[in-house]
């Protein structure tokens, strides 16, 4: 065998795998701090007069529903858009 | 135009479209496929959540848990919480009677928190006395109307509960109160006057009236018809404060006093209650499937209070959620479903071990969401006859 050969890379079949990798993450990442936001006990905290509490709460919660909104109106429209031009693409270079 | 540009431009309108469809299929059916559990009363949906709403009053909510920066407030929230807790077990009782041993000592927890010194500081603080000294007799405090609904909740699912007597006190010194009110109305604080305080009063002397079999009382009618005057005519909204002596308003018709308004009316009334409900279907306000209403009429400016909560792009978070019940028991099950979605997108329900809660929720918004979900014309077939005289 040439050494040609065995330093040739797999042909890539443009299937999105990084895009599900990203938004697999950010549904993780929401999950997660959703649960830690519930430990922390977000809406005691919000009405509690401890400042250092607060500081910790506060922040993330803010992260939290900017990580929702993500997950609700812009992971499915990307997954889906994604896929839908890997389609395109396979069926345009007669790939199964 | 070259292929590679022809492709790459091809590429993105397929992107976008496939963005723009889903940001309007799929937030939608995430945030609302419990709804339909909810309006259609499916045990384990209200099992889930009145677990946790029973955890929270049994590890004792109190005054010390609230910090809103007013005493006063502090006060009503805790007040508050165990109400519409209160009520909510008893309306999953209704519909589910083999969990009134698990929930009705709840229940009586709840009443002893309501009647009790400490929760009511707030109601002493502002009076100068306790509203629960002297019953029947007494003045003022309309804000023990709340504690009177949730005693009547208990009284209808537990009629030989240990609160009875001061039920009954308590219910008639509201009653005679009421009776005597020129324009249908009596204060909740020295100078200060609610029609949605005032609509609980009432709502809890019907349901005592029901649970007790007492004949209907003879100032209902004129009371129901002085009372119309708090509903304006153009919005059909509430107005949230009014005068007790001259029966003018102080406040502007708003949607959050509106709404307690309306689900307290279909204890007492119930075309004036859909007459209400038209006025909170009139305000709703949606996009993408999420809805809400917003808490003042077209004509007034206003950005809210302790009463609304937020309001955001006009929807108040409260009317929003009180809403909720109107909707249910008038059977406008897309007028819920789009409020529901709002309720669970923005409070975020957890399921934990036994059941579930809303992650911003806290005990108050909890206990909220628990009676509005919950809310069911099931207690009209738990009322007595009336007694022979």
């Amino acid at each position: 065998m040439s050494s040609q050969q065995t330093t040739e890379k797999p042909q890539d079949d443009g299937f999105p795998r990084r895009t599900f990798v990203v938004t697999g993450s950010v549904a993780l990442l929401h999950l997660v701090v959703a649960y830690v936001l519930d430990a922390a006990g977000l809406i005691e905290s919000l009405l509690s007069p401890s400042g250092p509490r607060l500081l910790l709460v506060l922040p993330l919660a803010v992260l939290f529903y900017a990580l929702r909104l993500t997950v609700y109106f812009v992971i499915p429209g990307v997954i889906t858009g994604s896929l839908l031009v890997w389609m395109m693409g396979r069926v345009a270079s007669g790939r199964p | 135009m070259p292929s590679s540009t022809k492709q790459r431009s091809l590429r993105f309108i397929l992107r976008l479209i496939a963005f723009l469809a889903c940001a309007v299929v799929f937030p939608r059916f995430f945030s609302g496929h419990s709804a339909k559990s909810f309006f259609q009363d499916e045990p384990e949906a209200q099992r889930s959540l009145a677990h946790e709403v029973r955890a929270y009053v049994d590890s004792g909510v109190a005054t010390s848990a609230f910090h809103t920066g007013s005493a006063r407030f502090d006060g009503e929230w805790a007040f508050g919480t165990f109400l519409m807790a209160a009520l909510g077990l008893g309306q999953v009782v209704l519909q589910q009677p083999e969990l009134a041993s698990t929930y009705i000592p709840s229940m009586e927890k709840c009443a002893e928190h309501l009647t009790s010194a400490e929760t009511n500081a707030f109601g002493t603080a502002a009076w100068g006395d306790f509203g629960f000294d002297g019953l029947p007799a007494g003045r003022g405090h309309a804000y023990l109307g709340y504690s009177n609904l949730a005693l009547s909740m208990l009284r209808l699912v537990h009629p030989t509960t240990r609160f009875a007597k001061i039920h009954d006190d308590l219910t008639e010194g509201l009653a005679r109160r009421l009776s005597a009110s020129p324009h249908a109305l009596f204060e909740t604080y020295p100078g200060e006057a609610y029609p949605a305080d005032m609509s609980l009063v009432a709502a809890s002397i019907a349901l005592h009236d029901c649970a007790t079999g007492t004949k209907p009382r003879a100032f209902w009618e004129s009371w129901k018809k002085t009372f119309s005057q708090w509903i304006d005519p153009k919005s059909g909204l509430v107005f949230q404060a009014g005068d007790a002596q001259s029966g003018r308003p102080t406040a502007p018709p708003r949607a959050s006093g509106s709404g307690l308004v309306a689900f307290a009316f279909t204890f007492i009334d119930k075309p004036i209650a859909t007459r209400l409900y038209a006025g909170l279907r009139d305000a709703r306000a949606d996009v993408l499937g999420y809805g809400g209403i917003r808490e003042y009429p077209d004509n007034v400016q206003g950005s809210g209070d302790i009463d609304s909560g937020p309001v955001v792009l006009g929807v108040s978070v409260s009317a929003t959620g009180f809403t909720l019940a109107s909707a249910k028991l008038q059977n406008d099950f897309d007028l819920f479903t789009i409020l529901y979605r709002t309720a669970d997108f923005w409070g975020v329900p957890m399921h934990r071990t036994n059941g579930k809660r809303y992650l911003s929720g806290g005990p108050l918004g909890n206990a909220i969401l628990l009676a509005m979900t919950t809310a069911t014309w099931k207690w009209e077939s738990r009322c007595r006859e009336v007694k022979a005289p």
